[in-house]
């Protein structure tokens, strides 16, 4: 037994004299274990690119770039995720030298907060306004000069797709530029039927967005939005906007989509039409890298129509057709010309060849996209596609608000669909919303 | 004296760290939460002083009041349901099932889900209600007892979902209440019972008159904690319902989210931020007043 008292601990604190002196030494090896006796090489710089989940041939291609004068460190995100990181990284000064985000308000305030890099001298020196799709660089510049690039895929809206193998089995037909009143009728035979008319999945509410969109550039382009944007249309005065809800409105309590639609996701609503419970599907031409083993594993043949049609109405005034994101350098970063070399990398014929892969939609390349075959056949052979491609373009409709006044406009959309709110209730509310904001 | 004056001081020596950590991961972030709520500030641009503009315009907004609502009705449920669950679970596990080994298994399955991560309960029920591709429907349907056509739409309808999406929290927290409750019932001395049975009281008198006011001042400690959880619910219901359909699942919570990273409004947002910790600190307060008289009441 020790004995505290008589010094009888001197046993113990020999004992700990050693643990410490034991533990001093571990710590002081491990300060050292990154030391190493071959004489250091100087490391190249590494640019840091951050981007939304590339399909397996984009992301090898990116990941495959080679320079002697500095490496690249390539990150990806879900696009909502990328969407909150590019922010929180911006403010916090921790952002990665290349970016994407989303063309409209977002990327704007970019642009305005400096937070973006001029590009005008890097597109002129590679050539980089040949080789992207022009009518999308207005949405990059601001004040004439150019910040970000459209290097990613042109997902087309204003479509519908539907199970051919269904519909011929059980003699439905659906024309080319259905009305609100045919989808309604064929909604109702398509239950009787026992499946599921339309996929939709509206949890995050922009798919409902993207409808009204559809609707709004029927009989209307671009300066409908920017009159709402600048308050010259009031959306509560406005019968194009009360013209685009009703048609949504009866769509939704007509019963025309799948049970569920409210509280499901679109990653759901594609399941749902690739698994056969639904018969038809609305969403935008991107689904189909979301087919599980791609688009041959589908088990039945699938075709295209255009999106659900007010009455009068065939062909539209202009398409939601863009590119989904603005590529750009941070204006912090130290290393603007070796972001210039990879940017151009991104926008070579190799990687359009990599994206059409992957995505099998319209790549950021309008050269690219004359010359191959770039389409799904079955999605190509459809006029409504066709036509599509022909029309002016506006970008997708919940990027061109201000975010609050797009989320008032989602809520009341996704209100009107289930009949928890009147027509001229919804345009009040979002009336109310969009004059605070130009407050 | 100079040894007493440096004896004084050891005490705070070994709270220093913690008095550190506390300032870097409480007291900084709540100083800037405070500061930014009297801002506009988009994340972006540099950050604009506007007073007290944000909580102005808070109190006058219908969205921050129906979000309160909300909040309000799901801490009450919390409050009301979950430990008593708990509680129920408990007597079940202590009492109900008599062999020793499969109360022990019972406890461990019970506890489970709160092992699981909130999101990963949020999405697995967010597929189980799939009216159209989720195993409510199956399973219904396999019994008749549904049309498959007109599956039920708990997740969709006003109606239903709030009711639909605090199930999986009952699912999840009850197991928390159980073993808070199981330890509680250990610590509750044998000899009390045991003086009840001789005097010819039942197992239900002895749970009822016994057992269960002892028990109180744990269920209350229970309920507090449930209490602030609730209040502070958030990725389970998000990753569930994202705050809708429409607003219908939008707590205070998911407000602040959307206000933050949809409509990028960080100043308004730390201002219902704000406003929210307050109510919490409010309602805190009050439970631990109660809790006092319990605990002089029931020990």
């Amino acid at each position: 037994m020790l004995d505290f008292k008589k010094g009888g601990n001197s046993m113990f604190m020999k004992k700990r004299k050693l643990l410490a002196a034991a533990l001093a030494g571990v710590l002081g090896v491990s300060c050292f274990t990154g030391c190493s006796s071959e004489p250091k090489t100087e490391e190249k710089p590494v640019i840091t690119v951050w981007c939304e989940s590339a399909n397996e041939p984009m992301s090898k291609f990116m990941e495959a770039f080679k320079s002697d004068d500095f490496d690249v460190d390539v990150v990806y995100y879900s696009s909502e995720d990328l969407k909150n990181q590019v922010r929180i990284a911006l403010a916090s000064g921790e952002a990665p030298d290349i970016m994407a985000a989303n063309t409209g308000e977002f990327f704007n305030s970019i642009m305005t907060a400096g937070q973006a890099l001029k590009l005008d001298d890097y597109a002129e020196e590679y050539g980089w306004k040949d080789k992207v799709e022009e009518s999308y660089l207005n949405s990059m510049s601001k004040d004439g000069a150019l910040y970000g690039l459209p290097l990613q895929t042109q997902s087309a809206w204003g479509l519908m797709f539907y199970n051919k193998d269904f519909f011929d089995e059980n003699n439905l037909e659906i024309s080319m530029y259905p009305t609100v009143a045919e989808i309604t009728d064929l909604s109702g035979k398509i239950k009787e039927l026992g499946k599921q008319p339309i996929a939709l999945g509206n949890m995050d509410m922009w798919p409902g967005m993207l409808l009204f969109g559809d609707f709004l550039t029927q009989e209307n382009g671009q300066e409908m939005i920017d009159a709402l944007n600048d308050g010259s249309e009031a959306w509560d005065d406005s019968e194009t906007v009360k013209k685009c809800l009703e048609n949504i409105a009866k769509l939704g309590q007509n019963g025309c989509f799948q049970t569920g639609f409210e509280a499901q996701d679109h990653s759901a609503a594609i399941e749902s039409f690739v698994n056969g419970t639904s018969a038809m599907m609305y969403m935008g031409t991107w689904w189909l890298t979301y087919v599980d083993g791609g688009i041959e594993n589908l088990d039945f043949e699938y075709a295209t129509v255009a999106s659900p049609r007010m009455e009068g109405v065939e062909v539209s005034n202009s398409v939601q057709i863009w590119c989904n994101q603005a590529t750009f350098v941070n204006a912090d970063t130290e290393y603007a010309d070796f972001c210039a070399q990879y940017i151009d990398y991104l926008a070579s014929d190799e990687a359009a060849q990599a994206q059409y892969e992957g995505a099998m939609q319209p790549t950021f390349s309008p050269d690219y996209n004359d010359n191959k075959l770039v389409i799904d056949p079955q999605l190509a052979d459809s006029e409504a596609f066709e036509t599509d491609y022909t029309l002016p373009r506006v970008n997708y409709m919940d990027w061109n608000f201000a975010t609050s006044v797009t989320e008032a406009v989602e809520i009341e959309i996704s209100k009107l669909m289930v009949g928890d709110t009147t027509i001229d209730e919804a345009v009040k509310e979002i009336q109310a919303v969009a004059a605070e904001e130009m407050e | 004296m100079k040894k007493k004056g440096v004896k004084a001081v050891i005490p705070y020596l070994y709270f220093l760290p913690m008095a550190i950590l506390l300032a870097i991961f409480v007291v900084y972030p709540l100083y800037s939460l405070v500061a930014t709520s009297f801002t506009k500030w988009d994340g972006l641009s540099a950050k604009e002083f506007i007073g007290m503009k944000n909580y102005v315009k808070a109190f006058h907004s219908e969205k921050f009041w129906y979000s309160m609502k909300l909040t309000f009705v799901w801490t009450l449920l919390s409050i009301l349901i979950l430990q008593p669950v708990g509680v129920l679970l408990s007597v079940i596990v202590e009492y109900v099932v008599k062999r020793r080994r499969a109360s022990g298994v019972m406890r461990v399955l019970f506890f489970l889900p709160m092992l699981m991560s909130m999101v990963a309960i949020g999405l697995l029920w967010q597929l189980i209600y799939n009216p159209s591709l989720g195993l409510l429907t199956s399973v219904l349907s396999k019994l008749n007892l549904i049309d498959i056509m007109n599956p039920p739409n708990l997740l969709g309808s006003r109606s239903t979902v709030l009711a639909a999406a605090f199930i999986p929290t009952i699912w999840q927290w009850s197991g928390f209440g159980m073993i808070l409750t199981s330890a509680a019932m250990m610590s509750i001395p044998s000899e009390l019972t045991e003086a009840a049975a001789i005097d010819g009281a039942g197992k239900f008198s002895q749970f009822f008159r016994i057992t269960l006011p002892l028990l109180m001042p744990t269920i209350f400690l229970g309920m507090t904690i449930n209490m602030i959880g609730a209040f502070k619910g958030f990725d389970m219901l998000y990753a569930m319902t994202a705050g809708g359909p429409a607003n219908y699942t939008t707590l205070t919570s998911i407000f602040i989210y959307k206000l933050s990273f949809t409509e990028n409004k960080f100043g308004y947002a730390c201002a219902v931020s704000v406003i929210l910790i307050l109510i919490v600190i409010v309602f805190t307060t009050i439970f631990n007043a109660a809790g006092r008289k319990i605990d002089e009441r029931f020990t």
